[in-house]
């Protein structure tokens, strides 16, 4: 069942284009690697889909319900859509606690057990009253999967997560994203310029140059099958 | 032979560096507390009368702080947030009231409201000469710092932080819970340097006739009567805002939220309806409105246009003011360039020290501590007057030079010392020219603020030597509306001259340096 649609989606930022004529789909509980150089628009898209940009036109479609088209904006905190940004965006005013609870609060949930149940989960416990600067780089990624994990959203996205993460990190990272995945039945759009992170980890890969989309299909058949040398070369061919 | 003499002559100048700063900025400032405050004096707090003019100080500096962040942070917000109509126009216009003295728009008030003026006093049954008065006046003056740092905490701060928090409550939320604690330390800084320079006004209480700390202290120093008690209670507040300084570095945890080189930097998000904009552009009009366009017009109807007889009347003032804030702003510029090279943010509780300082105070330091046989020749001089604008100002022309040595990297400077360059080579090829447009900014801002400057001058300027705020003080006292406005214009247009030209210059500037 498709869960995420998009319908020719346009973006300009002043007189540059930054989406044109995007169309895609995402079926329920997917992993999609959005592939593409800086610049190509991949970021802009994830924005979109979360709410955080208005699109110029075009249709967005979750779980059946639209919510942005001519007539529609749905606002970001009404999408139910997660994200995880680069170097993870914690907030340096809060706690791991605080950050958990932040988002609880959102969704109105009893916090406490909850949290504890969390922090838990991903081994956070020791860390609880600690501030972002105190963290390592890997238990930061964790609290940023621990956000997610208490948000429980519909669709989560991925802004180039694993780019600052050393190779044991990111081999962590991976992991945890398809525990995630299972324990969420989450749909995610995962953006990135590197390929490897991709492997292994998403079921399709989308290819971005120029705002479009310039080839798609499962992971291996992309992989294998470059369609131009445009995207052999982002596959380090 | 020549790493050693680079490393001597390194070593000479951050020993000199050093040495200036704490002759200048913190013994004058020690000097108040070995003076003049002794325990006998603590029952000076029950002193009635005295103890009344503290309240009311503080109050004032309370108030305008309140008001000043009424006005500033929403301001901020709208500069940076919204896509508000003649956007870029405000944000170069804003500014303006911080270069117009307070004791300046005072006097246009006065002679609008109060009873000094011949051609603009409207006669209205109202009395200006009070508190409330004084606190909008101030507060009209130094919303822009307010502004001016929280715009640049919201200009720089990580969007995506925001935008994290977007996702899951509304705009205004996120502003609540994200943004303002995020930008707080810069609030707190400014509401700081509100409150400082509120209850460090000689100019606009004395002509208002409001009775706080710095007309008393100055009127008991003039009179030659023991300044003593007025110190000793005025100990409290310092050692207050020097705590609150210090809680906010420690709050920041040695580094702001804030960082100058983040990648994600927001774009104007909000749009508003058309009454939304109506509302935010006549709030922003009223303000400017109310401390630009009311006071410079009463000044020009008020003046005549007597420049010429004003100019003849006021030449050597005048003189003195651009001569002495001149070798102010290049003496602050030079302690302040190594002391912000050597020294970098380590010292900064120590370096920002004197901002907690009111003026009068600073002023009475600054005697005690000059006014002996073996410094007499600065006491006795305009070099005292040249001292007292750096023992007040050098913070903040130093914080100026700070921003841009961080952007110089290190490698820079370390290529050219393994290449054998001498360090007065490297400072001459290197730092000088890539510091030109921090160095101009940061000699700007002593500039202006030293020609601004009245009640530290007033007290230590030595008999005869007349600076052009002091001029126009002693005027205001005899009436002559046409000399104080036609002065007061003259010497808006000397703060002004400056920062246009820098504008003018500033591109070109700016781009030979980033080539």
């Amino acid at each position: 069942m498709t869960f995420l649609r998009i319908r020719n989606v346009e973006k300009s930022f002043g007189r540059k284009k930054a989406i044109s004529e995007l169309s895609l789909e995402v079926e329920q509980n997917e992993i999609i690697g959005v592939l593409g150089p800086s610049g190509c628009g991949k970021t802009t898209l994830l924005r979109i889909i979360a709410g955080l940009e208005v699109p110029d036109r075009g249709e967005i479609i979750i779980n059946g319900s639209t919510v942005y088209s001519k007539r529609t904006f749905i606002t970001p905190e009404k999408r139910n859509v997660g994200m995880v940004f680069q170097d993870f965006a914690l907030w340096p005013h809060m706690t791991v606690r605080e950050h958990i609870g932040f988002v609880l609060e959102s969704r109105k949930i009893k916090k406490d057990e909850k949290i504890s149940e969390i922090l838990r989960l991903l081994y956070l416990g020791s860390l609880a009253g600690s501030y972002p600067e105190q963290l390592s780089g890997g238990e930061k990624q964790r609290v940023a999967i621990a956000r997610v994990l208490a948000q429980e959203p519909r669709i989560l996205l991925l802004d180039e997560p694993a780019s600052n993460l050393d190779q044991i990190l990111k081999r962590e990272f991976k992991d945890e994203l398809l525990r995630l995945r299972e324990v969420l039945k989450v749909t995610v759009v995962y953006v990135t310029h590197n390929y490897l992170e991709l492997l292994g980890l998403a079921d399709k890969i989308t290819v971005m140059k120029d705002g479009r989309i310039i080839q798609e299909g499962k992971t291996d058949e992309v992989y294998e099958n470059p369609g131009n040398g445009f995207v052999a070369s982002l596959f380090n061919k | 032979m020549s790493l050693r003499f680079h490393a001597d002559l390194r070593l000479l100048l951050k020993i000199l560096t050093l040495f200036l700063f704490i002759v200048v900025a913190i013994v004058p400032l020690l000097c108040i507390l070995s003076s003049d405050f002794s325990l006998e004096l603590i029952p000076t707090f029950l002193d009635e009368r005295l103890l009344f003019i503290f309240l009311r100080t503080i109050l004032l500096g309370v108030s305008t702080v309140a008001m000043s962040l009424l006005i500033g942070v929403p301001l901020a917000f709208l500069l940076e947030y919204t896509v508000l109509p003649f956007r870029s126009f405000l944000e170069k216009v804003y500014i303006l009231p911080l270069l117009i003295p307070p004791y300046i728009s005072a006097i246009a008030w006065l002679e609008f409201l109060g009873k000094k003026g011949d051609i603009t006093n409207l006669n209205l049954p109202l009395d200006i000469y009070n508190l409330p008065s004084a606190i909008v006046i101030l507060s009209l003056s130094f919303f822009p710092i307010v502004t001016l740092l929280t715009s640049f905490a919201l200009k720089n701060i990580d969007s995506r932080l925001e935008d994290a928090a977007r996702l899951l409550y509304p705009q205004k939320e996120v502003i609540r819970r994200i943004t303002l604690p995020l930008i707080m330390p810069h609030i707190i800084i400014s509401s700081v340097f509100v409150f400082v320079f509120s209850i460090s006004e000689l100019g606009v209480p004395a002509l208002l006739m409001v009775n706080v700390f710095t007309p008393e202290i100055f009127a008991q120093f003039s009179a030659f009567f023991d300044t003593s008690k007025a110190v000793t209670l005025s100990l409290p507040l310092i050692i207050l805002i020097f705590i609150i300084i210090l809680l906010n570095r420690s709050f920041l945890g040695g580094k702001s939220f804030i960082t100058i080189s983040s990648f994600s930097k927001r774009k104007k998000s909000i749009e508003l309806s058309r009454t939304q904009s109506l509302v935010a552009l006549s709030f922003a009009s009223l303000i400017l409105v109310l401390s630009v366009g009311i006071p410079i017009s009463v000044l020009l109807i008020e003046s005549r246009l007597q420049f010429s007889i004003a100019l003849s009347e006021a030449y050597t003032p005048l003189l003195n003011t651009i001569k002495m804030a001149s070798m102010g702003a290049t003496l602050m510029v030079a302690i302040g360039f190594f002391l912000a090279y050597f020294y970098r943010s380590r010292f900064d509780p120590i370096i920002l020290f004197p901002i907690a300082i009111p003026s009068m105070m600073a002023g009475i330091g600054l005697i005690k501590f000059f006014n002996i046989e073996f410094l007499s020749f600065i006491y006795n001089s305009f070099l005292i007057v040249i001292v007292g604008y750096a023992t007040r100002f050098l913070p903040f022309v130093t914080k100026t030079l700070h921003p841009f040595f961080e952007q110089i990297h290190p490698s820079i400077e370390e290529s050219a010392l393994l290449s054998g360059a001498s360090f007065w080579r490297i400072l001459h090829r290197i730092l000088f020219p890539l510091m030109k447009p921090g160095i101009i900014s940061a000699w700007i801002v002593g500039f202006i603020l030293s020609v601004h400057e009245l009640s530290t001058t007033i007290l230590v300027s030595p008999a005869g030597l007349q600076t052009l705020p002091i001029r126009i003080y002693s005027l205001m006292h005899y009436g002559a509306p046409e000399m104080v406005s036609s002065l007061s214009l003259i010497l808006i247009a000397v703060i002004i001259a400056p920062v246009i030209l820098f504008l003018l210059i500033k591109k070109s500037l700016f781009r030979a340096v980033t080539a």
